[in-house]
């Protein structure tokens, strides 16, 4: 399976010729298809110095190139270890063109795999141009309007041509390319060797005849393999009718014309790209050319389109933001000052009555301490009058006392304004005697009695003093006071 | 390649002019929070005066007097202050009755004395009903603590109790 890759072997190329332009500079002139409505047609014919559009047209391009000026060579590299692949063919194609590498186009095609004195190879095929050179072509392609995005070999083209329809069998593809005649060898489905020659001299056909076999000798020499078949694509008629039949009998292997295009009929001037009128995918596989500089630039041109849209954009809806706030800004404005005028107003309605918002003023504290006051009123009498009926009749109190919690409190915390009392409880600290004469009776009474009080006032509150009870009969207790007496 | 290096330039300009607009309104919102609330505060006030006229000649002034009483002058507190203890102690057929004016203080316009009364009462509902009438009446006399002991057949009671008062003129 050949593998395509750009320059530097970044990624595998993905090309839809059909929706493109493709151009052909064959030497100095520049031949041009591309497909309109889905329908294939001719679009430029000329010279690459003055190059010119037969129709209207733009976008991108791609551009096959047969010139001198390429090279190519077959490379063969171990299969085995990784190889940085890049690297190799950088150095490959300097070489090749006898340049700098910074100076060298190039692109390259994995053939196949081979064994080469008991070892498995990688065999590639490298095409390297001066990249100024290409440079050039596509500054000048670019003035009407066509922006090259792929640059290829027509070797390649052709090689990827002869592995569709070669088949295993050692043989010659023999392409007609108007003046140029192509023969390439293949051998088991896999390039060997590119021979161009002109046409369109007197002895024509003769020096074909004897290139053929000038081509067979060099395989046999070579690739150590016979010529078994001749495949022949685009053909001139003159060659299917005149010269097949020769051919098969001097060289003794058979020759098949392949199927032409139909667009040959029309324009045989467009030469190889008539194989991409009949089969656009063709070109698919196909490695590119293009120097990264260019590629690089036409990358950031790309990035800087995109770039100034996405910031039109967003100007754009900047813009609306700014108006919206602005508008909005100035309402606030006039609400402010309006807020304004109004504060003026009524403070100066406010000043006038000066005195009397003091008179109020004071009145208002007036009444917030007599609320306080009436707050902090422990309704003593409350819980005084309860306990009077907690006490059983063989209970004699002596003393109660009660003292407010705020006032335990430190004054400088409460100060001296009245106020709710939280947090602290209030208790009735009673002394009392119990009446009957009985240890037994006592205990038994008072015991009652505290129950009963301790169901009056539940919780841990309840203290009890009676030491004394069994002997003399006397207890103290200190009963907290409920929250609602309080 | 000049052009999206001179937008992008002018956007910059545009997102800092709409961060400083951004500002501004943050600014005026704020602004225009502080005065509404400054302007709602003084329509209160103002709707509070006008209240206050209404009330001005009402009993509200009479009753806040109920509770917080003012007096003439500091002598005059004492005296109308220790003869409603006296008093009450009286009604409630108390013996020895004996009042002691003790710390006063002042604060905000409204004075607190704290008194000491002492008296023997001859039952013990008589002392829940002169605490009800201290508690209850006017102006109320809060009681601080109190102490109850019996005493053969009587109760002898002293009690701190803390009451609230205005003096228009002089001072404590």
């Amino acid at each position: 399976m050949p593998e395509s890759v750009y320059i530097g072997g970044l990624a595998r190329l993905r090309r839809n010729l059909s929706k493109a332009t493709v151009l052909y500079l064959r030497q100095d002139r520049l031949l041009g298809i591309s497909w309109h409505k889905g329908r294939f047609r001719k679009v430029m014919d000329c010279s690459l110095e003055a190059p010119h559009l037969l129709h209207r047209l733009g976008g991108l391009s791609t551009l096959l190139i047969h010139r001198d000026s390429m090279e190519h060579k077959v490379v063969s590299l171990p299969a085995g270890p990784r190889i940085p692949l890049a690297r190799v063919m950088a150095r490959e194609a300097a070489e090749l063109l006898g340049a700098a590498q910074d100076e060298t186009a190039f692109g390259w095609r994995l053939l196949g795999r081979v064994e080469e004195d008991g070892t498995w190879m990688q065999r590639y095929l490298l095409a390297a141009c001066d990249r100024q050179e290409i440079q050039q072509s596509v500054a000048q392609i670019r003035g009407v309007g066509l922006e090259v995005t792929d640059v290829l070999s027509a070797l390649d083209l052709l090689v990827e041509y002869g592995t569709r329809f070669m088949g295993s069998k050692p043989g010659l593809l023999v392409v007609f390319d108007q003046e140029l005649v192509h023969v390439v060898f293949f051998k088991e489905a896999m390039y060997g060797f590119h021979r161009v020659f002109q046409a369109g001299q007197e002895a024509f056909q003769e020096e074909l005849l004897q290139e053929f076999q000038r081509s067979a000798y060099y395989a046999k020499q070579r690739h150590k393999a016979a010529v078994e078949q001749i495949r022949v694509a685009l053909a001139p008629s003159w060659f299917l009718q005149e010269t097949i039949p020769v051919l098969e009998s001097s060289l003794q292997v058979p020759c098949t014309p392949l199927p032409l295009p139909q667009s040959l009929e029309q324009w045989p001037e467009l030469g190889l790209l008539n194989l991409l009128s009949q089969d656009p995918a063709l070109g698919k596989p196909l490695f590119s050319m293009i120097p990264p500089q260019v590629r690089r630039r036409r990358h950031l041109r790309r990035l800087a389109a995109l770039s100034l849209a996405v910031e039109i954009l967003l100007i754009g809806l900047m813009g609306v933001a700014i108006t919206i706030f602005r508008s909005a800004n100035q309402n606030d404005k006039e609400t402010l000052l309006g807020y304004a005028r109004s504060l003026q107003a009524v403070e100066s309605s406010l000043g006038a009555r000066r005195g009397d918002l003091q008179e109020m003023e004071s009145l208002r504290h007036s009444v917030m301490t007599a609320k306080k006051i009436m707050a902090s009123r422990p309704q003593l009498h409350l819980s005084l009058e309860e306990l009077s009926y907690l006490v059983p009749e063989e209970i004699r109190l002596e003393s109660i006392k009660w003292k407010d919690p705020l006032e335990e409190q430190p004054r400088a915390a409460g100060g001296s304004s009245p106020g709710p009392g939280a947090g602290k409880k209030a208790f009735l600290e009673i002394e009392g005697i119990l009446q009957a004469r009985e240890p037994e009776i006592r205990y038994e009474a008072f015991s009652r009695w505290l129950d009963f009080l301790k169901e009056v006032f539940p919780g841990p509150d309840l203290m009890v003093q009676s030491s004394e009870l069994l002997q003399k009969g006397k207890f103290s207790l200190a009963v907290p006071l409920s929250s609602e007496s309080q | 390649m000049m052009l999206p290096g001179i937008m992008a330039l002018v956007l910059i300009g545009t997102v800092v002019y709409y961060l400083i607009l951004n500002q501004q309104s943050k600014a005026l919102l704020k602004e225009i929070k502080v005065l509404e609330a400054r302007l709602e505060e003084a329509r209160v006030t103002l709707r509070a005066l006008e209240e206050w006229e209404r009330v001005r000649g009402s009993g509200l002034i009479w009753t806040l007097a109920r509770w917080v009483p003012l007096f003439g002058d500091p002598l005059e507190a004492r005296l109308r202050l220790e003869g409603r203890i006296l008093e009450l102690l009286r009604e409630a057929k108390a013996a020895e009755p004996w009042v002691e004016w003790k710390a006063s203080i002042e604060e905000k316009g409204t004075a607190q004395v704290r008194i000491r009364a002492r008296g023997v009462f001859p039952s013990y509902q008589a002392v829940v009903n002169w605490i009800k009438e201290l508690e209850q009446g006017a102006p109320p006399m809060i009681p601080v603590s109190m102490e109850i002991r019996k005493e053969g057949m009587r109760l002898r009671v002293s009690a701190d109790l803390k009451v609230f008062f205005r003096v228009e003129h002089g001072s404590l």
